[in-house]
């Protein structure tokens, strides 16, 4: 009797004291998340980010005309989402009680697309901002370079194989040495008749130091995820190449830096309704002869043909 | 026994005091937690605070949407933003340029004056007409432009004001 008297006080205290422990444990907890949280800057990032890209919307709400936007900012592997006329910036692997929102104003006669953009685990989205007649579209560029310096190449939904068995497709791979050529009557029939068109440009970078890789794809094609995905694989294998990597290293030219595949209306000779991209390939301030010198097109032709089969 | 009995009530009040002890601390806490969290948040809006800039955005855009007041071309789709297509001066026009739901704390008026004429339309007219006197509490964005109206297949020379008043953050 006296024993389980005891035990029962002791269960009171111990439940006393269970329950002070989860309080401050709590507590504790939440002041902890907090804190931590607006250290590393997060609670700040994401209000900053929020407004900055309400702000963007706004802004490219305004003019008449076309344009790509690429949002410059690190996004710090949060998660965006658009949705009637709101913006929202939250983490997306948790529930997140300090998720932010902005309200943009929206033009009744531009259509905006509501999206949600979720990063890969340890990466962070790119935000590009696409306004093309009434209609604005935010995409992620996932394509931005991670720790290897490789891009993750992202497989389109509904990618149609290239080399299904008995088909011949006709491959066009172009090393253009001056942008004026691109205007040749010749090249845009060659690019027209052919079922992939891969063309390759120096870029004009003022500073001679960076030797860029950039993939272009036409802003009206039909086909923008294949032809990323097709360029993401060219410039893989570019910047890959071992017996590339040497000659540039031999002829002292800066080593290559992958950069991003961009939708333009730069390149009107790229085809709409097939697989047809321009990748802009070192600069044209320090690569002297290289990119066009035989040695290259075959190795460029090479890696063209290995791209397609990677494609399926 | 009645010491028993004392002791007993005791143990009772002891324990009740525990309880209420508990609670209390833990509303301390959590009205702690409340005011740091307020506190350590105000501060980052005000680090954040971009003033009225959304505002001065929008109003840009009364002068270079496709879908404001100015002439388009059918043919090459192209909109001149110095003549004014008298058509589509209308505060439905407006009202489209900013959504369906009226902005809060933001109104305009624009004036188009030409061959002798005066024209207004407004964005939000009753809170531009209470904000407009009172600019303590509310901003005024002014912008004036010398533009070209097309009315029907005509054309005159006139003046386009934009006034836009906001609430000051």
């Amino acid at each position: 009797m006296f024993s389980s008297k005891k035990a029962d006080e002791s269960f009171g205290i111990s439940l006393k004291t269970l329950i002070g422990m989860v309080l401050v444990a709590i507590a504790i907890g939440m002041l902890f998340i907090f804190i931590s949280k607006v250290q590393s800057g997060i609670i700040f990032d994401q209000k900053f980010l929020t407004s900055d890209l309400g702000l963007l919307i706004d802004t490219i709400s305004n003019p008449s005309g076309n344009l790509v936007v690429d949002y410059p900012r690190d996004t710090r592997q949060l998660a965006i989402e658009i949705k009637d006329s709101n913006i929202a910036v939250f983490n997306p692997s948790l529930f997140d009680p300090f998720k932010q929102t902005y309200d943009f104003t929206q033009d009744k006669s531009i259509d905006y697309e509501n999206k949600e953009l979720i990063p890969d685990e340890g990466k962070s989205i790119v935000p590009r901002f696409v306004k093309q007649g009434s209609k604005i579209k935010i995409h992620s560029t996932e394509t931005n370079a991670g720790e290897s310096g490789k891009l993750a190449c992202a497989l389109p939904e509904n990618k149609e194989s290239l080399r299904q068995k008995g088909s011949l497709i006709t491959v066009l791979p172009e090393i253009i040495a001056d942008a004026s050529e691109l205007d040749d009557s010749k090249l845009k029939e060659k690019v027209k008749g052919a079922d992939v068109s891969v063309l390759i440009l120096s870029s004009d970078n003022f500073d001679e130091r960076i030797n860029p890789i950039n993939g272009y794809v036409s802003l009206s094609s039909k086909k923008i995820d294949e032809n990323k995905y097709l360029a993401c694989l060219v410039m893989n294998l570019i910047f890959e190449d071992k017996e590339i990597k040497q000659k540039l290293s031999e002829r002292k030219i800066p080593e290559f830096i992958l950069q991003k595949i961009l939708l333009t209306d730069r390149y009107e000779i790229l085809a709409d309704d097939k697989i047809s991209i321009v990748l802009e390939i070192g600069n044209s301030w320090n690569t002297n002869d290289y990119f066009t010198s035989d040695e290259f097109r075959k190795k460029f032709t090479k890696l063209t043909d290995i791209a397609i089969d990677e494609y399926g | 026994m009645d010491k028993m009995k004392f002791s007993k009530l005791n143990k009772k009040a002891s324990s009740i005091g525990e309880y209420s002890f508990l609670i209390i601390f833990g509303f301390i806490i959590i009205i702690a937690l409340f005011i740091f969290t307020t506190m350590a948040t105000g501060r980052l809006v005000d680090l954040i605070s971009t003033g009225n800039l959304g505002d001065n955005i929008i109003t840009q855009r009364v002068f270079f949407s496709k879908n404001s007041i100015f002439y388009t071309d059918s043919i090459t789709g192209r909109t001149f933003s110095n003549i004014v297509d008298h058509e589509r001066f209308s505060d439905k026009t407006i009202k489209e340029l900013f959504g369906d739901k009226l902005r809060e704390h933001f109104g305009m008026q624009i004036v188009l004056s030409y061959n002798g004429k005066e024209e207004e339309i407004y964005y939000n007219k009753d809170f531009y007409m209470l904000a407009k006197s009172r600019t303590d509490i509310y901003g005024t964005i002014d912008y004036i432009r010398i533009v070209n109206v097309k009315n029907g297949a005509e054309r005159f020379p006139g003046n386009l004001e934009v006034h836009a008043v906001y609430k000051k953050r």
